[in-house]
């Protein structure tokens, strides 16, 4: 899982997964990109996307 | 940062006060994914961004999407999205049975990977040998190897540095056409070439 701290702006782009996949209760998703902030966790299915964390 | 084909680009501290937020982006390909959003606390639900050029603000209990309509990106994220590099490319370039001579039609491909190493500044190539499944196994991984040595020995006497690439030979693992043990296969015998 990557993160992305405060004060911080991102973008995560390349071949992410498609596949959507429940996780099992209280451990992380296996499928597609993880990105945690301070206040959000955030998985992303076959997409492009920007994440701006505020201080 | 890469992982796996992933890659986070240029995060960079924010110079002002900013909500936090996150940006549903097309792919390159026009198609688009979903994002699933969950409080990192693990209490509270799960909100999913499924429009493409939608913005999630994350600042309050819920995250709420909105189109990014009219006003488009904010300036940071702009020039962020716009300071990337371009996509990686691919090309395949065939060969004549049992030899590291380029069919005719995959030569000019040369100039065109030439011009596309020359527009990226330290652009990384990666070239992956391949052959059809006549012969040994022993013999086709060394002959798909000295293949993607060829490519590479071609761009270092173009002037590119041969630290930013890299040669390696498949054999006959990784056929584009499946056929069996000792068939001849024009689209088996090639070299991939990606350029990033």
């Amino acid at each position: 899982m990557a993160k992305v701290e405060r004060g911080s702006i991102a973008v995560v782009t390349g071949r992410i997964t498609k596949t959507r996949c429940d996780p099992v209760p209280g451990e992380a998703s296996s499928c597609g990109m993880q990105v945690e902030t301070p206040d959000s966790v955030i998985d992303a299915h076959g997409t492009r996307f920007i994440i701006t964390v505020a201080k | 940062m890469k992982l796996n084909g992933i890659a986070i680009w240029a995060a960079f501290l924010l110079a002002g006060c900013a909500h936090s937020s996150v940006v549903l982006l097309p792919d390159e390909d026009g198609g688009h994914g979903e994002i699933s959003i969950r409080p990192a606390s693990g209490q509270g639900g799960e909100t999913v961004m499924r429009d493409a050029n939608s913005r999630a603000n994350l600042t309050g209990a819920k995250p709420s999407i909105q189109p990014l309509g009219a006003k488009g990106l904010k300036p940071t994220e702009a020039a962020l999205l716009a300071s990337l590099p371009p996509p990686a490319r691919s090309f395949t370039l065939y060969f004549h049975e049992g030899t590291t001579q380029l069919a005719a039609d995959s030569v000019g491909m040369l100039e065109q990977i030439r011009a596309e190493v020359a527009r990226r500044p330290g652009a990384e190539v990666q070239v992956t040998g391949h052959t059809d499944t006549v012969g040994s196994n022993t013999d086709n991984d060394a002959l798909s190897r000295r293949r993607a040595d060829e490519i590479v020995n071609w761009l270092a006497t173009k002037g590119f540095d041969r630290r930013m690439m890299s040669a390696v030979g498949r054999g006959e693992r990784e056929l584009k056409q499946h056929t069996a043990d000792n068939v001849s296969s024009a689209a088996n015998r090639r070299v991939e070439v990606l350029v990033r």
